[in-house]
């Protein structure tokens, strides 16, 4: 019951095939500030932003089946810690150490009472909470500045900026493909697959549900000081609205929910396609996004990443199973077994 | 104490409309365990539907009620056989996934093209009756009717849930699938019919809806999710759980509104929804899953 208990089918051959690819990817964003314009650099920040969140909901949604749909609630609080305790004259320093400490603390404090709940229950609860926190930060103006937002200067070039998204969504996929990985992670799904099974196997399900709350908020928040940082403006709408709930949630099951390849996918091609959407065709844009959404589910119920097609091609390039299909081979029977 | 009377009468009548709206969404989720996020846009078409058959056609909220009820079953009837009835007996969680993805994109397609056509901006039926005054509470007729209305609706879902031979279907159904096929009901014509009669009964709402408050194209999911918190408080798939969760919510908004500020009454509905949820999961009336 020791080290043998990690995920059996990962070689780290193979691993390491995936982060060479990984490190790439990362290396050419990190190109852009010197060879794009403005525009590429934004383009590329916000995208940093979405695969950030994307990645850190599929922690709880993708392994471990909670539909998380208030995880913008750790973005925009994110946001909102940076932004207050910078126009109190707290410092940038202080800001970002006490961006995550703040928001941990919180999704700790919801974690346990909301993890009683199961399925779509947890779901519309998670998004209550969101919702609380959105009327909050309308209501509470001396601290949030209301409906007219909370704005700071702004200090620093988009560049550093930039790179610190980068950074954050780098580690957001690392952060994915461990847990996809490590006794956590099987825990997680097993906890997935049959709750009680699980904890009847010995699994603290309670604690690692916890702590997978947890760390699925820690990045989010820098995110969201990433997001306060360059924008140096934040209002309820951007910070806790629907628009930024339903993002990452259709990010990842466009992409294939609960691998570490396809929150990465969802949230290119759906940034790819609002950007063609939205420069392109002056009307209806939120219709086909829409439509696109409706295609998706019925055609690729499983997402992009699980559709023959990508299959196919990422065994060719040798990424691992845990990148794409699922996170092993063990646990594709079993869930296979259990359907 | 006229005033606390007067925001009563208000509230209960407000809660009378979210309960026929909530109810549909209660039942198809009971029957087909899926979360239809499309659901309060049905009740927004219903509201435009209500709005243009009464200023192009002078034809009143009564009649254009029945007629987007009509019209919502037959629209339910097309969704479900278009999109639902392809992910219907899938996995539970990929049902689940795959039926935030659709029924999301169902919404933005409405909420979009409706918005698109009707230019924005809210609106609501300009319809009116008079008022009635006694013991010195003004009772507008015209909520009162409509009142009346959701009340008969009400009792007439509740004999047919209880008394027919299809509602008792969609009940059992909805209590334990396996068993209902077992007995020979064919579920899936079951859901279908909770779907496409849940939908008619959001449309149908919707043109009350508009006659008493406004509608703009943007609302639908807002109030879908204040439907969930009702039906949630109040049990899944209960009929009297989703009066009375939508007499609760109601009556606490009207009432924060009036009291409080009006800027706090959209935290009621989600504080009352994380509430229940934590002290009651299967909600006051619902029974506990096995």
């Amino acid at each position: 019951m020791t080290a043998k208990f990690t995920c059996p089918e990962v070689r780290r051959s193979k691993r390491r095939s995936g982060l060479i690819l990984l490190a790439a990817a990362m290396a050419g964003a990190a190109l852009v500030p010197v060879l794009g314009t403005s525009y590429h650099i934004s383009l590329v920040f916000f995208l940093f932003i979405s695969i950030t969140l994307a990645s850190t909901y599929d922690i709880l949604a993708g392994f471990t089946g909670y539909l998380n749909l208030g995880h913008a609630a750790f973005f925009g609080m994110g946001a909102y810690v940076f932004g207050i305790t910078i126009q109190a004259g707290g410092g940038t320093a202080l800001a970002l150490v006490l961006t995550p400490i703040v928001t941990v603390i919180f999704s700790v404090a919801i974690a346990y009472p909301l993890f009683r709940l199961r399925g779509a229950y947890f779901g519309i609860a998670t998004f209550g909470v969101l919702n609380v926190m959105g009327v909050l930060a309308t209501n509470l103006r001396d601290l949030t500045g209301g409906t007219t937002g909370l704005s700071i200067p702004p200090t620093v070039s988009t560049e550093i900026t930039f790179y610190m998204a980068g950074v954050v969504c780098f580690a957001a996929i690392l952060l994915n493909t461990w847990i996809a990985t490590s006794r956590l992670g099987l825990g997680l799904l097993a906890t997935r697959e049959d709750e009680e099974v699980a904890e009847g196997s010995g699994i603290g399900t309670m604690r690692i549900k916890i702590y997978a709350m947890a760390l699925s908020a820690v990045l989010p928040s820098f995110a969201g000081a990433a997001y306060m940082w360059q924008t140096t403006y934040i209002d309820p709408a951007s910070g806790f609205g629907s628009g930024v709930a339903f993002a990452p949630v259709i990010m990842a099951m466009l992409g294939g929910s609960g691998t570490v390849i396809g929150p990465i996918i969802g949230a290119i091609f759906l940034t790819v396609i609002e950007e063609v959407l939205w420069s392109h065709v002056g009307y209806l844009q939120l219709t086909m996004y829409g439509i696109v959404l409706v295609c998706v589910g019925i055609f690729m119920p499983g997402g992009l990443m699980r559709s023959n097609y990508f299959a196919k091609f990422y065994a060719r390039i040798g990424l691992p199973d845990h990148y794409g299909y699922q996170p092993s081979r063990l646990l594709r029977i079993m869930s296979e077994d259990s359907k | 104490m006229d005033i606390f009377l007067q925001v009563l009468i208000g509230a209960v009548l407000q809660g009378a409309l979210y309960t026929l709206g909530a109810f549909g969404l209660s039942l198809s989720f009971g029957v087909l365990k899926i979360l239809n996020l499309s659901h309060g846009d049905f009740l927004t078409l219903g509201g435009f539907l209500g709005f243009f058959a009464l200023t192009y056609l002078g034809i009143n909220p009564f009649l254009s009620a029945s007629i987007a009820g009509l019209l919502g079953c037959g629209l339910g009837w097309l969704f479900y056989q278009g999109l639902i009835s392809r992910i219907v007996g899938r996995s539970f969680r990929q049902m689940l996934t795959t039926s935030v993805m659709i029924t999301l994109g169902v919404s933005l397609i409405i909420e979009d093209t409706t918005s698109f056509l009707w230019g924005g901006g809210s609106t609501g039926i300009p319809y009116q009756l008079s008022n009635i005054e006694w013991g010195g509470v003004v009772f507008p007729l015209l909520r009162v009717t409509l009142l009346a209305g959701t009340v008969f609706l009400t009792i007439g879902l509740h004999l047919f849930l209880t008394r027919t031979y299809i509602g008792r279907a969609v009940v059992a159904a909805s209590m334990n699938p396996v068993g209902a096929t077992v007995v020979g009901i064919d579920t899936r014509f079951v859901g279908m019919l909770t779907f496409a009669l849940g939908i008619g009964l959001a449309a149908g709402t919707g043109v009350f809806y508009a006659t008493l408050y406004s509608i703009e194209p943007f609302m639908g999911l807002g109030l879908t999710l204040k439907y969930l918190a009702i039906i949630i408080v109040g049990g899944m798939g209960s009929l009297p759980g989703a009066l009375l969760g939508g007499f609760i919510i109601a009556a606490s908004e009207s009432y924060t509104t009036y009291y409080i500020g009006a800027q706090w009454s959209p935290l009621i509905a989600f504080t009352i929804l994380i509430l229940a949820l934590l002290i009651r999961p299967q909600g006051l009336l619902g029974k506990a899953e096995a």
